[in-house]
């Protein structure tokens, strides 16, 4: 309800503006050169643009993301490529959809305002983020990947490199940059612009199931394993509490989705059970 | 509160940095309460750059109105509650059978090679292991109620360690002391215990949410609400890699605290701080590890007394902090407005403004500028609070003043 409200507001105010939309998608945790096919699937991205005026006013994000969000190849990146986006496009009306950890490093943008010179534009322009699954509380797996490595580097013991992204995503880390760096969660100043989450609350990997199989099965099979670090409520990746931290949730997936589906980490990010069509019609 | 007040005239604008007209100007005393961040010394070296970090060198303000259902409350510490814990066992006894200690049913058991060798270790499999429980030996998948192997944990998007499987045990294995076998094992392995279902928790937390460069921070530890352990251990481990052994103490509260001065000098390095307890109970049948993070704070500038307040012709309100500055730095300061509205105060604005600071004396201005306070729906008399300024170098909290200021109505 809160969002329509904002919604009806926005829409009359860009309408009276003659604004020009434009969406972006912010991809999660990983370095990408081709999110479009690697992460978000173009039939994805090709659907859910079909709700803009000119569907030609999109971008699709490629940056470095297994970095601290505040770094030059994360935050940094991603300020560099939206600018580009909306000065090539002539954009006064973004709205940005995040997955995952995109929801971090476009959160420390817009908490940090001032880090950047070109951050003020960049929030200006927002209308609001729509954040899938965002990682905003981190999550337990980031802390029991970390936790072997941290401890054995406490004693010597060397694991291999984790990223910086997932060293970020620990609970305790997430707590920390939550209080201190970032805004938007319980007790902190708002956001400057709308952080609506999308929430989802359970993996579905029965082989007898096809529902399983929207985003691919094996992802999903895994995702199935990792729910034991979480609570009841998780999306495999991610506890709900986490995924609701900050901002405002928009809506949990059961609620939207096409047969009351729950949407795993994995197909928050894909074409399944209708999220397209509702992030479309949002745009 | 000491506040002089006085109203402006036009001939300051002649020397007023601001487009603005100014109309009314005060100069106010920051206050000071419970929970302020003050730094206790300031350091005069330079912060390091850190890798990715390209500071900003212009001049940059926002600031921005807050929804009418804004709640505002001190941030405290994390609390971490494990029920979990780690063990590197040799692959010897890993090939004959090592003991895990479990405490409830249902554990979740994870092994990883140990680095170095891992990318010589082959996969393993849910076949591979054995587990003696109950006076049995139970291999393979008929032992665990679920499992999932290196592929499919990358596959969930996670970075365990390559040829890493987790699986959870049935519940029908039920709990306390049991083997886990792997007689194929050719590494040492990290073996991670995880009890979802375990009423056995240590928690640890801190005092404080930032360490302030030379003062002393409390970490506190506490095993089942104050039961005593065998044996407790921690340490400090720093971005860059440093570790300090932390001395826990049981307190008459039950808690088990360490106390360290924070020299944060000796760990810099992009990250936070964390802290690490280790602790067995029960005569041993209770293993727990537990971690927490801070940040780090290397105060290379402090806000003086007051600000300069200054109520603009255009709608906008100002603030100017003058700071003491002992080491170049980009400076933020950042705070929350809040204003009366229908007769009660609540918080209306956030601003930010940040500048490259050169030794000596400084000034940054907050400036909540005219759409902003049209927007804001408040009037005053107004308070400035979480005042707080930021080392953007290191994104370091450098000082914060939950109070803040208290601005004077206009006259």
């Amino acid at each position: 309800m809160h969002k329509l409200l904002a919604c009806i507001t926005l829409a009359l105010a860009a309408f009276t503006a003659h604004a020009n939309t434009g969406v972006a998608f912010v991809h999660g945790t990983g370095k990408q050169t081709n999110a479009l096919a690697d992460y978000w699937t173009s039939e994805n991205v090709n659907s859910i643009r079909q709700g803009l005026p000119n569907s030609a006013n999109y971008t699709v994000i490629n940056c470095d993301f297994t970095k601290y969000m505040w770094h030059s190849a994360a935050a940094g990146c991603l300020a560099g490529q939206l600018s580009t986006f909306i000065s090539s496009k002539g954009i006064t009306d973004l709205v940005i959809l995040t997955h995952s950890n995109g929801g971090n490093v476009m959160r420390w943008i817009m908490s940090n305002p001032t880090y950047d010179s070109r951050y003020p534009n960049i929030i200006s322009k927002i209308r609001w983020v729509n954040a899938l699954a965002p990682s905003s509380a981190g999550t337990p797996l980031a802390d029991a990947v970390m936790n072997g490595n941290v401890f054995e580097s406490a004693l010597g013991w060397l694991m291999g490199y984790k990223s910086d992204a997932v060293r970020m995503q620990q609970s305790s880390w997430m707590a920390t940059y939550n209080a201190n760096n970032l805004f938007g969660t319980a007790g902190r100043p708002a956001l400057p612009k709308g952080f609506w989450s999308v929430v989802g609350t359970d993996v579905d990997s029965s082989p007898f199931d096809s529902d399983s199989y929207c985003g691919g099965y094996p992802e999903n099979l895994g995702l199935e394993t990792t729910q034991n670090w979480l609570n009841s409520c998780s999306d495999g990746f991610l506890n709900c509490t986490s995924q609701a931290a900050a901002g405002k949730v928009w809506f949990y997936d059961t609620s939207r989705m096409a047969g009351g589906e729950p949407l795993s980490h994995n197909q928050s990010r894909r074409k399944c059970f209708g999220l397209d069509v509702i992030l479309r019609n949002d745009i | 509160m000491k506040m002089k007040t006085m109203l402006s005239i036009a001939l300051v604008l002649a020397f007023s940095g601001t487009a603005a007209a100014k109309r009314f100007e005060t100069d106010v005393a920051i206050e000071h309460a419970a929970g302020d961040l003050i730094p206790s010394t300031l350091v005069t070296a330079k912060a390091a750059a850190m890798p990715g970090m390209n500071l900003e060198t212009e001049v940059v303000r926002f600031s921005w109105v807050l929804p009418l259902d804004q709640k505002i409350t001190a941030q405290q510490p994390f609390v971490r509650e494990s029920k979990e814990y780690w063990t590197r066992v040799p692959a010897a006894e890993l090939a004959t059978g090592t003991t895990l200690h479990t405490t409830a049913k249902g554990a979740l058991i994870r092994l990883s090679p140990v680095s170095g060798e891992a990318k010589s270790v082959q996969p393993i499999s849910a076949d591979d292991i054995v587990i003696h429980a109950q006076g049995k030996a139970i291999q393979g998948r008929a032992a665990m109620a679920n499992a999932a192997d290196d592929a499919e944990l990358k596959m969930a998007g996670t970075d365990f360690p390559d040829g890493t499987m987790a699986f959870q045990l049935r519940d029908d294995l039920g709990f306390g002391a049991m083997t886990l076998a792997m007689p194929k094992a050719a590494s040492d392995y990290l073996v991670h215990v995880y009890e979802p279902n375990s009423a056995e928790v240590l928690k640890l937390t801190m005092d404080r949410i930032v360490a302030s460069h030379g003062q002393t921070y409390s970490v506190f530890a506490e095993f089942n609400d104050d039961q005593l352990v065998d044996s407790i251990d921690g340490i400090v481990s720093a971005p860059n890699g440093a570790s300090f052994n932390l001395d826990f103490k049981r307190a008459t509260d039950g808690r088990y605290v360490a106390e360290v001065t924070h020299d944060a000098l000796a760990g810099v390095g992009p990250g936070l701080w964390e802290v690490h307890a280790f602790a067995a109970a029960k005569s041993a049948s209770v293993q727990r590890d537990a971690k927490t993070a801070f940040s780090s704070s290397i105060p290379r500038a402090q806000l003086g007394a007051g600000a300069k307040v200054v109520h603009n012709d255009d709608g906008s309100l100002s603030m100017s902090f003058k700071l003491r500055v002992a080491a170049e730095s980009r400076f933020e300061v950042r705070g929350t407005l809040y204003g009366i509205d229908n007769g009660k105060l609540r918080p209306a604005a956030q601003a930010s403004t940040a500048a490259m600071l050169k030794p000596g004396n400084g000034i940054l201005e907050l400036v909540f500028d005219a759409e902003t306070m049209a927007k804001a729906g408040i009037r005053g008399p107004y308070q400035l609070r979480d005042l707080t300024l930021v080392d953007q170098a290191d994104l370091s909290t450098v000082e914060l003043h939950r109070a803040g200021l208290r601005v004077a109505r206009e006259r």
